[in-house]
């Protein structure tokens, strides 16, 4: 993770915005210690309807699918 | 935040019997979900096993798994990021010291990795996960299985 001095992060808000993709993180530091962690906002994505997208699916096959990931972990 | 681990998430690519609470469970949240390489890895490898099933139906299952994957990555609703794996691989052992069963242990890193985010609530079908998940003081979702 990306780190920036407290005073450097006040002094240069708005350049260090620019450079953050959205929802990157860059830890905060006073004296060389971390204070805390500053998260860029991401652009609101439109909910697909997740149901629709898996119509005409038969859920015994996937749930054999599921199964082999599951079995995986063991 | 909400920390979706790989089993819940891929009810979402895969029409399980329990696709309606995934459906009710996501429209609840907000997208964009964020995701990290260890889902990603889980959700390429799964999709690869049906893809080379013995069964047609888990072929042709598995490529409409993948599309969907696929165009939810394209289209930003899962969102891979980085995360501080050292400290949630940390916490994970330190989980598994206090197990008394055995655990695969990608069922310990998941509510690692979404303590490590901060994440409020915590998505899983899992019941040992759930266990981890509600010990760490995330909400659980969906609220019973």
């Amino acid at each position: 993770m990306k780190q920036i001095n407290s005073r450097e992060f006040q002094k240069s808000f708005a350049a260090v915005i620019r450079r953050l993709k959205n929802g990157q993180r860059i830890e905060i530091t006073k004296r060389g210690k971390s204070v805390g962690q500053f998260i860029k906002a991401r652009r609101p994505i439109k909910m697909p309807d997740f149901a629709a997208n898996l119509e005409g699916r038969d859920p015994k096959v996937g749930l054999q699918i599921l199964k082999k990931y599951y079995d995986g972990l063991s | 935040m909400a920390y979706l681990d790989a089993g819940f998430l891929m009810t979402a690519l895969f029409k399980t019997p329990s696709f309606a609470i995934t459906n009710a469970t996501l429209r609840d949240l907000s997208a964009p979900f964020r995701i990290n390489r260890l889902h990603h890895l889980q959700v390429e490898n799964v999709i690869l096993l049906s893809l080379r099933s013995d069964e047609p139906e888990q072929r042709d299952d598995g490529l409409k798994g993948q599309s969907l994957w696929r165009n939810y990555l394209a289209e930003g609703v899962f969102q891979i990021d980085t995360t501080e794996w050292e400290t949630a691989l940390a916490l994970a052992a330190q989980l598994h010291k206090g197990l008394t069963q055995p655990t695969p242990w990608p069922l310990l890193l998941h509510p690692a990795l979404a303590a490590v985010e901060a994440a409020t609530h915590f998505a899983s079908y899992d019941p040992r996960s759930r266990v981890i998940g509600k010990a760490l003081g995330m909400n659980l979702l969906p609220e019973d299985i």
